[in-house]
């Protein structure tokens, strides 16, 4: 018995570890071109161990562009984006999985069309829009069209649903209101999935490179997925500086997706010994 | 989530986005009331500091104006933005495009003011660049310089092992050139032919078109002409380099960039019809090349020319006088050199060839005066608005005649075909 | 430190999807509806804060509406017209631009999207599923293998791309040497559409299973250990408890995890774009990148307005059936 568990741990360990080294080689190979001298980047037939380190390429790439102001700029973005995307999902899908209304279904699916409609198809009626409303190159209009997330919504309607509904019970007995009860009881309970979604929601929000484009007209308001084409014209791109750029900018969330991973695991399980 | 956790994180949001509003507000708010005219200008071809640079000379060169450039990314992404901007009034003054066939796109819109006797710099201008900028009688834009044309990138290191001592002027020496540089064994073939999808292929092909007499469209601008005799021979020409086994049958592109640059940094390949950038790229040490003007057909030498062009916008009056300065401050031989140093670009006119900026870059790339020397030879893509569709047809059935699926007299009908039935919908 | 509602039970079914809970645990009678009917549809039928239920659904719904949907029925009112996307010369056609988008192009791009959109969610939610599984075992030091499954959200599509490119590079690139090595024939990868093809969906799978290991383990997480270890102990091996605790358990999470993925195969478009511009000769030109290349390459506004309603009806008729078809089992249960 001994003898098989010790090999099924080595299975699971290798296949997570070839798994790992998947996902993992790219991020390696993007680091390591950072640091590469131009040459033998482009050059197929070199090695892949940089012949020697140019750590200018960082600082060169830095300079090329105010990635300060932009680095401020996404920040704002993607926190304002996700916290508004996390408050508004939180509240429809607990509407939707917890309580009855007329309309019920139609709203539902019209929140899911978010998902369905491409923005790539609709960026003119978009733009119309945010001009009408003189939000372009604006905070409000980066921020405000993001916050509703069908995902968002999705999740946590799929999650409520699974939720008993005596939870609330002994509140709603006490003469607690269903904001209360909501707000005491069950948005609570919801950090599992929250934690989730809120990660990805910040990494495709930070990633989110077509909507800014689209809304920011001005320098100073752009993100830093702009950035990155900085380094690109039509027909050659500037590898090294474009790789260390990138490295800039998805170091801030991989920090930010390390620390937080952590506290996934801590609200998870806490949920579940619950 | 405690309930004092979230709202804190309420109240910060809030306060962001009250913020970022007051800002947004501070930001998008350009208009003066004082005495300078203030406007703004797209492009998705300078960098940020080139565009300071180019601010700064301008509003020092124009008192009473300013101008604001904005860099916007990459030109796939160029032209949905510009477009949208158009629908909703909310355009610049001026944009600077990559693409010159966009001009009579945006001028579906009536927003775009025609250039046609406004800007005398046109006349110092390239013939054949200057022609390219008129549609329908009017000029729809200003070409600028910092453009780009192709030369030939030959391997000096295996032209010496191969024995041959000068590099090919036509594309017949080249056949036989690169079939004595092609070393299966070391992985390197004589020539690479550029394949796939990408409007590259066209840009590529396009000279050897003309340097065998053939033409695009008819001097109406009706017909496709590029499936003539000449046409065929000029397609036959790269695909006997593929048959033959001296250009690779596997296409090196990579990341959206298809002109074959990596293949030959690479030492894959010992020749490559390309443009400038690669004489600035750094190489290994040992690397040497040299640039030989793009080889000629059997009708003379030629080579492709791909402009950028500055558009006009109707905001207001005065940003639109301003904006016109603007343009015509671009073209002077001064600017107009500085903006060629700065993309490593040439000069659209004999002006500027020698300004001190440019002799300083002409120093930095040994390469640089053939591509400056060729421009008399070369030819300029049509300025039709069907011209990207017809462009896509031809560069997919140039794909399908270099794969073998079909031969180069059947692709090029069929991309002709395809290109009347265009024209005749529009005209 | 999260509170503990008064009256929750640690037990399994305090949490479990299928958990009878309206019928078991109640601590006064449950009102009944109008119908008399059964409490499977009608979990909330005594709760009808109606205002409050607006005021709950309104910021998502509302601005879902103001720059989802009404942008939509914008697109979708253009599309019946022909004339350039500046509308100078709007002429009505009715559905002439759909008929000629399907005719021109278009169905061919419908077909490569289905074929794409197929593989892709099964691979992609095959390889989420199996990672999720092998992360939520308790053995020292998984916890930290986690973190690494964003990596592929997080990295920029122009990085991963160029290494792609690298990866394929005939003769020099990584897979082409193995294959010389093997001494199979070189693969090429732009020019073949099986290979090219291949490709895309390779890039477009790596790019997108680290979301599905995430949705996945927080789905497993919801999974009471008692279930499981009440299994265990009665003999059960880890497929039985797969198969008969965690799948069943998991339904919820997989339809939701089949309507994201399948919506985001549907949406198929940066990968495309920068491995082979939807060629060869438009093997790879799914449905969304006949709407860019229609729109602003060929300037075909109306085709491209067409195609973007119908693909926004093909994706509104998959989720429709996703949800409501299998997601009903998992109400009803309730």
């Amino acid at each position: 018995m001994y003898r098989s568990r010790f090999w099924s741990r080595a299975l699971i360990y290798s296949l997570l570890a070839l798994a790992v080294l998947i996902v993992l080689f790219p991020l390696v190979y993007m680091l390591g071109t950072a640091v590469k001298p131009n040459y033998q980047i482009v050059n197929l037939r070199a090695s892949l161990w940089p012949s020697h380190f140019e750590w200018g390429n960082i600082v060169r790439a830095w300079d090329s562009a105010p990635f300060g102001r932009w680095s401020i700029n996404t920040i704002i973005f993607s926190v304002g984006s996700t916290i508004g995307q996390i408050g508004s999902s939180l509240l429809a899908g607990y509407a939707f999985a917890m309580f009855d209304f007329p309309g019920k279904r139609v709203l539902f699916y019209i929140l899911i069309a978010g998902l369905m409609v491409p923005f790539s198809t609709i960026i003119v009626p978009v733009v119309q829009i945010l001009a009408d409303l003189h939000w372009l190159n604006t905070y409000q209009g980066l921020i405000v069209p993001n916050i509703a997330s069908a995902l968002g919504a999705f999740l946590v309607r799929q999650f409520y649903l699974g939720m008993p509904y005596e939870l609330g019970e002994a509140a709603r007995i006490d003469g607690a209101s269903e904001w209360k009860v909501f707000s005491r009881v069950y948005a609570p309970l919801a950090t599992p999935i929250i934690s989730a979604f809120a990660i990805i929601s910040f990494l495709q929000n930070w990633n989110n490179f077509l909507f800014p484009l689209i809304v920011v007209n001005t320098t100073s308001m752009e993100v830093l997925s702009q950035g990155l084409s900085v380094f690109q014209d039509q027909f050659s791109t500037n590898y090294d500086l474009l790789m260390s750029a990138a490295t800039l900018v998805i170091t801030p969330i991989l920090v930010v997706a390390v620390l937080a991973q952590r506290r996934i695991v801590e609200g998870i399980t806490l949920g579940a010994i619950q | 989530m405690g309930r004092k956790a979230r709202n804190k994180l309420g109240a910060t949001a809030l306060s962001a986005v009250v913020a970022g509003s007051l800002v947004g507000v501070g930001v998008s708010g350009t208009a003066s009331a004082s005495s300078t005219v203030s406007f703004s200008y797209w492009t998705s071809g300078w960098g940020t500091s080139e565009i300071t640079a180019i601010d700064n000379a301008f509003d020092a060169a124009n008192p009473g104006y300013k101008a604001t450039g904005t860099f916007i990314a990459k030109s796939d992404e160029f032209l949905p933005k510009v477009t949208a901007a158009l629908k909703t009034n909310t355009q610049p003054t001026v944009v600077i495009d990559q693409q010159p066939y966009d001009l009579p796109f945006f001028q579906e819109s009536g927003k775009l003011i025609p250039l046609t006797g406004q800007v005398p710099a046109t006349n110092s201008l390239y013939s054949v660049i200057k022609k390219s900028l008129f549609y329908k009688g009017q000029q729809l834009g200003m070409a600028l310089s910092g453009f780009g044309d192709i030369a030939l990138y030959y391997n000096k290191a295996d032209f010496a092992a191969a024995g041959i001592t000068a590099p090919p002027t036509t594309w017949a020496q080249l056949a036989v050139d690169a079939a004595k540089l092609t070393v299966p064994s070391a992985k390197r073939w004589g020539f690479y032919v550029p394949m796939g999808d990408a409007e590259w292929i066209s840009y590529d092909w396009e000279p050897v078109l003309w340097g065998d007499g053939g033409t695009l469209l008819n001097p109406a601008g009706t017909k496709a002409t590029f499936d003539s005799p000449a046409g065929v021979k000029a397609l036959s020409t790269w695909v006997n380099l593929i048959n033959d086994k001296v250009a690779p049958a596997a296409s090196f592109a990579a990341n959206g960039s298809y002109d074959g640059g990596n293949a030959f940094e690479s030492n894959a390949v010992a020749m490559v019809t390309d443009g400038i950038w690669v004489d600035f790229a750094t190489v290994p040490k040992g690397f040497s090349y040299g640039v030989a003007p793009f080889p000629a057909g059997s009708a003379g030498p030629s080579t492709n020319i791909g402009l950028a062009v500055a558009a006009l916008f109707k905001t207001t009056t005065t940003e639109d006088a301003a904006g016109l300065a603007f343009i015509k401050f671009l073209s002077t031989p001064g600017e107009g050199a500085y903006i060629a140093s700065q993309d490593y670009g040439e000069p659209d006119s004999p002006a500027q060839v020698s300004q001190p900026a440019l002799k300083a870059i002409a120093a930095k790339a040994p390469g640089y005066n053939v591509f400056t020397n060729i421009v008399h030879s070369g030819g300029v893509r049509p300025i039709s608005p069907e011209w990207g569709a017809i462009s896509a047809d031809l560069y997919t059935e140039i794909s399908d005649a270099l794969s073998g699926s079909v031969t180069p007299s059947q692709a090029l009908t069929t991309a002709a075909q395809e290109a009347d039935a265009l024209l005749a919908k529009n005209s | 430190m999260v509170p503990s509602p008064p009256g929750a039970r640690s037990g399994p079914l305090a949490h479990a999807g299928r958990a009878p809970t309206g019928r078991v645990r109640l601590i006064r009678p449950r009102t009944t509806n109008s119908r008399g009917r059964g409490v499977s549809r009608s979990r909330g039928v005594g709760r009808r804060p109606l205002a409050l239920s607006y005021l709950f659904i309104a910021p998502a719904v509302l601005l879902t509406a103001l720059f989802s949907v009404l942008p939509l029925g914008m697109l979708a009112w253009r599309s019946l017209f022909s004339g350039g996307v500046f509308a100078t010369s709007l002429s009505y056609v009715g559905l002439q631009n759909y008929s000629d988008a399907l005719s021109q192009g278009g169905t061919r791009a419908l077909q490569v999207t289905a074929i794409y959109t197929i593989g892709f969610v099964v691979v992609t939610m095959g390889f989420g599923l199996a990672i999720a599984l092998l992360l939520d075992v308790k053995l020292p030091g998984i916890r930290h293998l986690r973190a690494p499954f964003i990596i592929p959200l997080v990295v920029p599509s122009v990085a991963t791309a160029l290494i792609w490119g690298n990866l394929f590079a005939p003769d020099f690139g990584i897979v082409n040497r193995a294959l010389s090595a093997l001494g199979l024939p070189q693969a090429d990868f732009t020019s073949s559409p099986s290979l090219a093809f291949l490709t895309v969906l390779t890039f477009g799978v790596w790019q997108f299973f680290g979301e599905c290991v995430i949705l996945y383990l927080a789905g497993l997480k919801t999974i009471p250990l008692d279930l499981l270890e009440a299994a265990g102990v009665d003999g059960a091996g880890p497929w039985r408890r797969f198969r008969y605790i965690r799948w069943p358990l998991l339904r919820r999470h997989t339809v939701l995890i089949c309507v994201v993925t399948t919506l985001t195969g549907l949406q198929t478009f940066n990968q495309i774009f920068v491995l082979t511009n939807g060629g060869p000769n438009g093997a790879t030109t799914t449905a969304l990148f006949y709407i860019f290349n229609q729109g602003f390459v060929q300037f075909n506004t109306g085709l491209a307005d067409a195609m973007g309603v119908i693909l926004f009806g093909i994706s509104l008729f998959i989720t429709v059936v996703l949800v409501g078809y299998f997601g009903r089992g998992a109400r009803r249960s309730v």
